[in-house]
């Protein structure tokens, strides 16, 4: 599995002077290539691949090769720490030919769980519960700009990678309403929501089942079709985190989805006409090629007309 | 290509203008000649109308429907509509084609009679094809900034009736389909380029819109004129309704 980075990098060389993020360009891209990438207890013994990727001059002279370390600080430095995890570097002719390589971390071990602490200074292990913590996959490498010049080190963004073993709060029902053979939920959520999922039972019985699952953002209502009227529901509705923790439930609203008639049921129950919207759409379509084509073939013979007239 | 032409006789035109000004003032009320505008070929309309469909026709006064869910009011539409001139003597003769869209939502109605808070809407979308004339020759040759036209032809409209944002299904039949009828129109249409000849030719000469107009109209529309075009639903989008709009002849 390939994670999603865009690291930067900077070189660990003594004679380096200064960073920069110039033209030169080391990346390291991921699949989803979402940065920060939150992920939860469930990605705790996974073991994803990073990539790296150079997308810079073939004339650049590097003078050092690529190191690569993920650490728990808050920004990457130019140097791997002493408690930060580094991996194999990659030799700058590597680098410079193969533009691009990958290698692999194993989520666990990073350093944030193993040597820092975190939430209040306890020290927290990949797969704690309601703590989040905050990590970097960093890279350096340092280049001459012309020969004899000041190593330069350079430093791309670095990927942070975001364990939220914290679910997001129970979303809060504000209404339900019972439709026809559908009840519509109006809800609120915090900040930390990405999705709501629900689930829904006849009022009495023991088993769920699983309702509809829609994004949060500009939406606050999620509706449950197919429901039978005049039967009681219960409805129950929980918050989705991007790293995908769910919340507790919300609080259990029941719904009696009622019989509502719409205009047409009112044009049809009304005695205006037969029943028959599919046989009218079906058969007014076919009768309204004729006059589809007749008005095709006028529009085009204007069209040439128009064209071959001699302006008035 | 209009363009092309027009501009370089529109030009001469201003230039003789010029310089025959120190001689004869223009006054703000002369129209500008023919040989100043450019060609007109096309006619341009936007309008809306109040329309309420005939759908209740069928149904004891208060009774329908439309009534019922909407209240009775008139749903919003929008038209444009598009004249392309095919014979310019005594007036202007243009075949039509135009497009509208209008639609309202009211409450569904609970097995009890009363409003539930789901919604549902009527949809339609006329499209027209018409023969219009103009009697456009009331304004350069009597100075009379007025043009009657009528119009005729055939509407063909889609419709579709939705509850919850989806369309409606009763007895497992779709509330949705089309209906053909015909339309006729009559209306007057106002010459703006009356109130400024010398803009109004500005106007011709860099956007090639040789008249601007404001109008009325009445349209008298039968949707159920062809038993052979009736479907299952007899649903009536008959109207008869008043449309404003302004137009620009290019």
């Amino acid at each position: 599995m390939a994670l999603g980075l865009s690291l930067a990098l900077g070189a660990a060389v003594a004679r380096a002077q200064t960073t920069t993020k110039g033209p030169l360009s080391i990346r390291l891209a991921s699949a989803t290539g979402s940065d920060p990438y939150s992920f939860s207890a469930d990605f705790c013994s996974a073991t994803p691949y990073v990539q790296w990727t150079y997308d810079g001059s073939l004339g650049f002279s590097f003078t050092t090769a690529l190191s690569l370390w993920a650490t728990s600080a808050n920004a990457c430095g130019t140097t791997p720490g002493a408690t930060d995890l580094v991996f194999d570097s990659v030799a700058s002719s590597v680098v410079t030919l193969t533009r691009s390589g990958q290698f692999q971390i194993a989520i666990a071990n990073l350093p944030g769980f193993s040597t820092s602490s975190a939430d209040a200074g306890a020290s927290v292990a990949c797969g704690d519960k309601g703590v989040t913590v905050t990590q970097r996959l960093c890279g350096a490498i340092s280049y001459q700009a012309y020969v004899g010049a000041t190593a330069t080190v350079y430093q791309a963004d670095d990927l942070v990678l975001v364990y939220d073993a914290k679910p997001p709060t129970a979303p809060r029902i504000a209404s339900i309403s019972g439709f026809d053979g559908t009840a519509a939920v109006t809800f609120a959520v915090d900040g930390d929501t990405t999705s709501i999922a629900s689930q829904y039972r006849r009022t009495g019985e023991s088993v769920w089942r699983v309702g509809p699952k829609t994004a949060t953002g500009t939406v606050s209502t999620i509706k449950v079709t197919g429901l039978t009227n005049g039967q009681r529901y219960d409805l129950q509705l929980f918050a989705i985190d991007v790293a995908g923790n769910v919340s507790e439930g919300s609080a259990i609203m029941s719904v009696i989805p009622t019989h509502t008639a719409g205009f047409y049921e009112n044009v049809v129950d009304g005695g205006s006409g037969e029943k028959g919207g599919g046989c009218a759409t079906a058969g007014a379509s076919a009768s309204a090629w004729p006059l589809a084509a007749v008005l095709i073939v006028l529009a085009l013979s204007m069209h040439k007309r128009a064209s071959g007239d001699k302006l008035r | 290509m209009k363009m092309r032409i027009a501009l370089p006789s529109v030009l001469l035109g201003v230039g003789l203008v010029a310089a025959t000004a120190s001689a004869q003032e223009v006054t703000a009320w002369q129209a500008p000649s023919r040989s100043m505008a450019s060609p007109r070929r096309f006619v341009l309309e936007f309008k809306g109308s109040p329309f309420t469909p005939l759908i209740d026709s069928r149904f004891a006064k208060g009774q329908g429907p439309y009534q019922t869910i909407f209240n009775g009011k008139p749903m919003i539409l929008g038209e444009i509509e598009l004249d392309v001139e095919v014979w310019q003597e005594l007036g202007t003769i243009s075949v039509a084609a135009s497009g509208g869209y209008a639609e309202i939502y009211g409450r569904a109605l609970t097995t009890e009679g009363s409003r539930s808070s789901q919604a549902t809407g009527l949809h339609l979308v006329p499209i027209k094809l018409l023969a219009t004339y103009r009697a456009d020759f009331l304004w350069p040759r009597f100075k009379v900034p007025l043009t009657p036209y009528a119009k005729f032809g055939p509407v063909l409209m889609p419709w579709w009736s939705t509850k919850g944002g989806e369309i409606e299904v009763v007895d497992g039949y779709r509330g949705a389909g089309y209906k053909f009828g015909i339309a006729a129109t009559v209306g007057i249409a106002f010459i703006l380029d009356f109130l400024d000849p010398r803009l109004a030719l500005d106007f011709d000469t860099f956007s090639g819109v040789n008249h601007t107009t404001l109008f009325a109209e009445f349209t008298y529309q039968n949707m159920s004129l062809f038993e052979f075009a009736k479907d299952a639903t007899d649903l009536n989008l008959s109207a008869n309704y008043f449309s404003f709009g302004i137009s620009f002849e290019f």
